[in-house]
């Protein structure tokens, strides 16, 4: 089947938009080749999450038909995304929330027509809350998975095909950047390469040195890292768990110190890793500080006026950096037709105030003085601060 | 996919087809439904890449590859212009008046302009372009809003939106800013072409850059009353435009911080096309700072920052009470496109200043007045 049949049949009544793919003036102005910015901070919800999220909801509703109630822990951007499609399909939905979540977040989702239960101070209480109304209603109640699912990376692996056929023809990526919270998202493109026939194409994953289960995850494998796994130490709060449905060890993070809470998992799927692990274009795993993401956020706003998380800045962050950069994509070094693809995943938790605080927060660590550390399959690189 | 139409009219076209996008926000706000037709994802931020664009390849056609595109610009169209040459490889240059920001000269440089920086105003470096013009053959000047061909490139946005609206609906009104007319008449064309001639266009200005909202008073027309009823402010001189049979306003000072909105005085054939259409000019300025509330608004909601003058457009949706004067709420749920124009003018830091401003007039308390067709409310300041 071709790909393009493969699309139609597997989205036919698809929820989701097909969102721009932009090529950045300023960005391939600064490193010199083509860089495309996928958009998905233009989905309905406001993140790529409805992609996967309302895939996973048709489906429910197909299978259980139309009083089938979602329930849904999540700190924000999947809760929306399930508030949304609820809406749109006439569905029942319910989003349990730790407390904190900000007001704007919870208006939004009240927007959307979904009962908002605010319970426990940690997502992990949400998600027990969660569980329980789901136990509570076993023939109609249906959990959505935030990013360890079959389904929910089928609905992501859409932006792939969209990427392939908003590219100049016949063009291929020389690699595509995502930032990794669970691996949700990450599972979705490289699903969705190895569709297209895009197996072989590189994929950077970027998370934060406080949020980087997937990166300590790959560390504990024989995989893209230098070295053997002995030779690699466990960090302090890190207890590592083997899978073995899917022959993988996967970290487990007591803490996480990250700003960029949307990435916040404490374990990635295992299922993902495992993906990651055996795909032909490998994967290239990098962690920056969070001051990095935010005078990435800032950048990001002067030049394409849009407004993003921090987890979702992380994988604009090294294109602001050009010699990391070709270190992360020898590809395009000297290479003014290489393709880079950045998907800017989106997200609604993000205010002028975080700007602000971003702002103070990066000069005083520019103040400081020193590089930024940045660490990539095992190595450690430095990167200027100032731009 | 594109229409037969819409494939004759423009077969190469350079610009993008936008996405329009429901607002869950502003749907909320007004019990309507609100899409954003977002103008801003063009390549160079506005949708004066439309016309722009439209307009240089239409040079080359007409005057082969040598062609030399000049412009007088402090912003978008110089950009969209620079921008336009480049894919088309032709020379550009830009002359722009002191102050504009390093950013936009950086972007036009970017895009392979050549910059020529002279005089304090606009109409300065207007004059500097003119003489360029006249010294080199090979030169066209690039209108900044009141050419046919630009209204036609402007016109695409309404087929586009059209095709992406739900089946078969019909807008019960399209909102627009309006600077010179560029876009406005780009619509009106626009929806003439597709059927929509009766639809009605909501143009926004701000008082202190309302060129159109004075030339329209200047004519019997939407607002209320005669034009013998209607006093001339202060500083505008009323200019008879016979080749379209329309009274112009010439502004003498634009106060207004929507700077790309600054025009002193509108296309005469925008202001009569918009005199001629079926469907109602609803025209309508608001404050600066009312724009700069919207701004705020729209960035917390959208995660978007876009400049005054396309805040402005969105303005009267965050006020219900505006809102459905301007936009008939009995009956069926109202739906509503709002064209936001983009812009790259915009910094955060304007977002700061605009905070700041805004709450310290909110402090001086009162409400924000509008006009609307010739009569004037109040709108609270309050969200």
């Amino acid at each position: 089947m071709s790909t393009l049949n493969q699309e139609e049949t597997l989205y036919r009544e698809k929820l989701w938009l097909e969102t721009p793919l932009v090529r950045s003036i300023h960005i391939s102005s600064l490193l010199q080749c083509n860089v495309y910015l996928k958009l998905d901070t233009l989905q309905p919800a406001q993140s790529f999450k409805y992609r996967g999220i309302s895939h996973f909801a048709q489906h429910a509703k197909r299978t259980h038909g139309p009083d089938v109630h979602l329930i849904i822990a999540s700190g924000g951007n999947a809760g929306l995304a399930a508030a949304c499609a609820a809406n749109v399909l006439k569905l029942r939905c319910t989003v349990y929330l730790p407390h904190g979540v900000n007001q704007s977040t919870i208006d939004f989702l009240r927007k959307e027509g979904a009962e908002v239960i605010i319970e426990g101070n940690y997502y992990l209480q949400a998600l027990q809350g969660a569980r329980k109304a789901v136990e509570a209603e076993p023939n109609n109640a249906v959990m959505v998975p935030a990013y360890d699912d079959p389904v929910v990376w089928e609905g992501h692996a859409s932006m792939v095909h969209e990427i392939k056929r908003q590219l100049p023809e016949g063009t291929k990526p020389d690699a595509i950047f995502c930032s990794v919270g669970g691996g949700g998202l990450a599972g979705g493109i490289m699903d969705g390469c190895k569709a297209v026939g895009w197996d072989d194409v590189p994929l950077v994953t970027v998370e934060t040195h406080g949020s980087n289960c997937f990166y300590q995850s790959l560390s504990l494998n024989d995989g893209p890292f230098v070295g053997s796994v002995a030779s690699r130490t466990v960090p302090e709060g890190t207890r590592p768990e083997h899978c073995s449905e899917h022959n993988v060890t996967v970290a487990h993070l007591a803490t996480l110190k990250s700003k960029a809470t949307s990435l916040g998992a404490s374990s990635p799927s295992a299922a993902v890793v495992r993906k990651a692990l055996d795909r032909k274009g490998g994967v290239r795993s990098v962690c920056i500080p969070d001051e990095m993401a935010m005078q990435a956020v800032l950048n990001f706003a002067e030049d394409h006026k849009t407004l993003v998380e921090l987890a979702c800045s992380a994988t604009i962050a090294p294109a602001y950096k050009p010699s990391l950069f070709t270190k992360l994509v020898p590809e395009s070094r000297s290479n003014k037709l290489a393709t880079v693809v950045l998907v800017v995943c989106g997200g609604f938790k993000i205010s002028l105030d975080d700007l602000e605080e971003y702002r103070r927060i990066v000069a005083a660590d520019i103040a400081a003085g020193g590089d930024w550390e940045v660490a990539y399959n095992g190595e450690t690189l430095t990167t200027a601060k100032a731009e | 996919m594109l229409t037969s139409q819409q494939n004759r009219l423009y077969p190469d076209n350079l610009w993008v087809e936008t996405p329009l996008i429901r607002s869950p926000h502003l749907s909320s706000h007004l019990q309507a439904e609100v899409y954003l037709k977002l103008e801003t994802l063009q390549p160079t931020q506005s949708f004066k890449y439309r016309g722009i664009t439209h307009y240089a390849q239409h040079a080359l056609r007409t005057y082969g590859p040598d062609v030399h595109l000049v412009i007088a610009s402090s912003g978008n169209a110089g950009i969209a212009a620079a921008s336009a040459a480049k894919i088309l490889k032709l020379r550009c240059t830009v002359f722009l008046p002191h102050g504009v920001s390093q950013p936009t000269i950086d972007y036009m440089r970017r895009e392979g302009a050549e910059i020529v920086v002279e005089g304090n105003y606009y109409l300065q470096a207007r004059k500097a372009a003119q003489k360029a013009i006249d010294a080199d053959p090979k030169a066209v000047m690039v209108p900044g809003y009141d050419d046919p061909l630009l209204w036609e490139g402007h016109a695409s946005l309404v087929h586009e939106v059209k095709q992406q609206l739900p089946a078969g609906t019909k807008p019960d009104a399209i909102f627009c800013s309006f600077g010179g007319g560029g876009l406005a008449g780009g619509i009106i064309v626009g929806c003439k072409a597709v059927g929509w001639d009766d639809v009605p266009l909501v143009t926004v200005e701000t008082h202190g850059s309302n060129c159109f909202y004075q030339s329209l008073s200047l004519n019997d027309g939407p607002f209320v009353g005669d034009v013998a009823s209607r006093p001339t402010p202060e500083g505008t001189t009323a200019e008879y435009n016979r080749e379209h049979g329309v009274t112009v306003a010439h502004l003498a000072a634009l106060t207004s911080k929507a700077t790309s909105l600054g025009a002193s005085s509108p296309s005469a054939a925008v202001v009569k096309m918009a005199l001629e259409r079926e469907g109602d000019i609803r025209s309508v300025c608001i404050t600066d700072e009312m724009a700069m509330q919207a701004a705020l608004n729209f960035a917390e909601d959208h995660k978007m920052l876009v400049e005054l003058a396309c805040s402005t457009t969105i303005a009267p949706t965050y006020k219900r009470d505006v809102f459905s004067k301007l936009v008939q709420m009995t009956g069926k749920v109202p739906t509503v496109v709002l064209v936001l124009c983009g812009g790259f003018k915009v910094s955060l830091n304007d977002m700061e200043d605009w905070r700041r401003a805004v709450a310290a007039d909110i402090a001086t308390g009162g409400d924000w007045g509008v006009a609307y067709n010739g009569e004037t409310f109040t709108a609270p300041k309050l969200q």
